[in-house]
């Protein structure tokens, strides 16, 4: 018999406890990292690096935001409940829940993890969580709000209703927007969130009164709010908008536009070896369908140049270095969906070692960018030695084994277990 | 007019490919069964996904009792039930759980009542003890009986079914078309797609056909 509390949910799939443990295994490293850096920083230097994360915050949300609350998983049981517009908004919080939860804990490392004098600034460390608290609240909050609200608008871009002229002007002067037409709004949005929720960091930072320096994040937070509570009414509606958009361009491969990308062709795999290399391509060219994962990784490497080229503490180069290697091997997990590896289907294909393996070329494809991202940053600069260049190569392909031996572990070696 | 589920002008492209509909219009009466009938990709399922708000048309309106659906969209979905070929109900419920999950939401739970009319729609949909297993362990079939379970069980105003008889067994389709009849005679409108019009026969009063796309057009 289901209890009140089990029916009233809607929760998301059942995840075993070892996905969840294995889920939360990149954010502990990330917090423990963190810790790391902090424990030895005096207030001030605590108050900066508050500032870093939180821009990085608003910078994650901007992104992640969209793949987090589309398409819902849950489609087909929130149909059937049809929960209340209140309730659908509530059921996109709990989804950012855990985001939002990482968030403070790395606030609460950077405030609180004082290794050397922890009761030292008590009332300003705890000042300092407050401001976090409001910060991530806030950005999330307007991040939910931008990309929840955006179905309609990208749909009439998606359908060549709005945006026309504009990407005729640029066609007729042979430039172009590295995005697809519907996904014109969510690029828009992407750089708001970002925007806003940096600028609100950089305003609170010119405020030299620390209690003062808070009030920007309030207002970002009533801001925000305001903003959220307006559309409640009608979140049913924002919700079943957006998610149809997204389904549609996500999940539905027959959406009759033109790939703006060409898939990578077979022979573009040569550097696998023949046995894997049909499986492979069929995992890469669905995950680049999924993730324009060549531009993430092109950000990545950019953004440790940048740190470079600020002058930050080298420390922040190897946690970004570190991030770099996490956010590629996670970037992939969807291969391990039945939506892109049906089980049957593979067990028909290869068996599941050979599905490791395969995916290790494919977490691996990588390699030589990161590579050559650090080799760059040693050849032009001081932060990293050529042994460093080997050291977090290596690294990189350690973290890729460990993450193809998992995916398949969840997929291929679950099924096999399951059935053979 | 019938004022229950007007369809006007309705289109629906995916991207700037072609229109998959064009202009469609039609008026649906209370009561009815209409039957929609059309060869693989002919815009069937497309029409479904609209009407149950899982996609939004290009242009055109859908009203139901004189109301966009659009508009408010959980008002709407308050008087529809829903049976489709997705498969991803929760995996660790059993069909029973779900059932009692759905009419709970939908605030029609009845602790002397609910119970019965589970067990009685279970019995007739053949739905053995299985109905106590983890939906996980179902096959397409069995799936299939319990989206129709919960479309029926909460007694709506209208139902939607997308190749509803596609996984059944001959046995369970037949006592599915009894209980879809019973349904209609009770004042139920119901809107099935297929594309095997004898399926239909013993169900439908009436019929839209999606013709094969050669170019964008509207059914007839």
């Amino acid at each position: 018999m289901l209890t009140p509390l089990t029916y009233r949910a809607i929760p998301g799939r059942h995840v075993s406890a070892a996905r969840r443990i294995t889920a939360m295994i990149p954010g502990l490293v990330i917090l423990l990292a963190l810790l790391w850096l902090a424990h030895e920083l005096a207030l001030e230097e605590r108050i900066v690096l508050f500032r870093y994360l939180a821009m990085a915050f608003a910078g994650c949300m901007a992104f992640i935001t969209p793949h987090m609350l589309f398409p819902d998983g849950d489609k087909t049981l929130v149909l059937q409940l049809n929960p209340s517009p209140r309730r659908l908004f509530l059921h996109h919080l709990v989804k950012l829940r855990a985001l939002w939860l990482y968030g403070l804990a790395a606030i609460a490392v950077i405030a609180f993890g004082d290794s050397v004098n922890p009761a030292q600034d008590f009332h300003e460390k705890t000042r300092l969580f407050a401001a976090g608290l409001i910060a991530l609240t806030a950005i999330i909050l307007y991040a939910l709000y931008r990309f929840a609200t955006i179905g309609a608008s990208s749909q009439r871009w998606n359908e060549g209703k709005s945006g026309r002229r504009l990407f005729e002007s640029l066609d007729s002067v042979g430039k172009s927007i590295p995005v697809d037409a519907g996904m014109f709004p969510t690029f828009l949005s992407t750089i708001l969130v970002t925007f806003v929720g940096m600028m609100v960091v950089v305003v609170s930072a010119a405020i030299p009164h620390m209690v003062l320096a808070i009030l920007p994040f309030v207002l970002f937070l009533g801001y925000s709010g305001f903003l959220l509570g307006r559309e409640i009414r009608h979140y049913d509606r924002r919700y079943y908008q957006s998610d149809a958009f997204y389904d549609e361009l996500f999940t539905n491969p027959a959406t009759g536009s033109k790939e703006s990308r060409e898939p990578a062709s077979y022979g573009s795999i040569y550097w696998v070896p023949k046995r894997w290399r049909a499986a492979v391509w069929t995992q890469l060219v669905q995950l680049d369908r999924k993730r324009p994962m060549g531009r993430i990784i092109a950000l990545l490497s950019f953004t440790y140049w940048l740190l470079i080229w600020l002058g930050t503490p080298e420390s922040w180069h190897a946690g970004w270095l570190l991030f770099w290697i996490l956010a590629k091997n996670m970037l992939a997990w969807p291969v391990s969906d039945p939506a892109i590896s049906p089980p049957v289907f593979h067990w028909w294909m290869l068996p599941p070692r050979d599905w490791m393996i395969a995916r290790f070329f494919l977490q691996t494809r990588w390699t030589l960018a990161f590579l050559l991202t650090v080799a760059a940053a040693a050849l032009f600069s001081e932060a990293a030695s050529w042994q460093a260049v080997w050291m977090w190569t290596l690294a990189d392909v350690a973290v890729s084994a460990v993450s193809a031996w998992l995916l398949s572990r969840s997929n291929e070696f679950a099924f096999r277990r399951r059935y053979a | 007019m019938s004022d229950f589920l007007n369809v006007e002008n309705l289109s629906k492209r995916y991207g700037t490919g072609p229109m998959i509909l064009s202009g469609m219009n039609h008026h649906f009466q209370k009561g009815t069964a209409t039957g929609l009938i059309g060869a693989n990709g002919s815009g069937k399922t497309t029409f479904l996904r609209l009407v149950s708000i899982t996609a939004f048309p290009t242009e055109g309106t859908i009203t139901f009792l004189g109301e966009p659906i659009y508009d408010a969209p959980h008002r709407f979905l308050k008087h529809i039930g829903i049976v489709t070929d997705a498969t991803d109900l929760p995996a660790y419920l059993s069909a029973n759980e779900l059932l009692e999950w759905t009419l709970r939401a939908r605030k029609k739970w009845d602790d002397s009542d609910s119970p019965r009319r589970m067990d009685e729609l279970f019995e007739r949909l053949h739905f053995d003890e299985r109905r106590e297993n983890l939906i996980g362990t179902y096959s397409s079939g069995m799936l299939q009986k319990t989206m129709l379970a919960c479309s029926l069980i909460t007694q709506p105003e209208l139902i939607l079914l997308d190749e509803p008889f596609r996984a059944l067994d001959e046995s369970s389709k037949k006592a599915s078309l009894e209980m879809l009849n019973e349904y209609k005679s009770s004042g139920g409108t119901i809107l099935v797609s297929s594309h095997l019009r004898r399926s239909l026969a013993k169900l439908c009063d009436d019929y839209i056909t999606f013709p094969v796309r050669e170019d964008a057009s509207s059914p007839s």
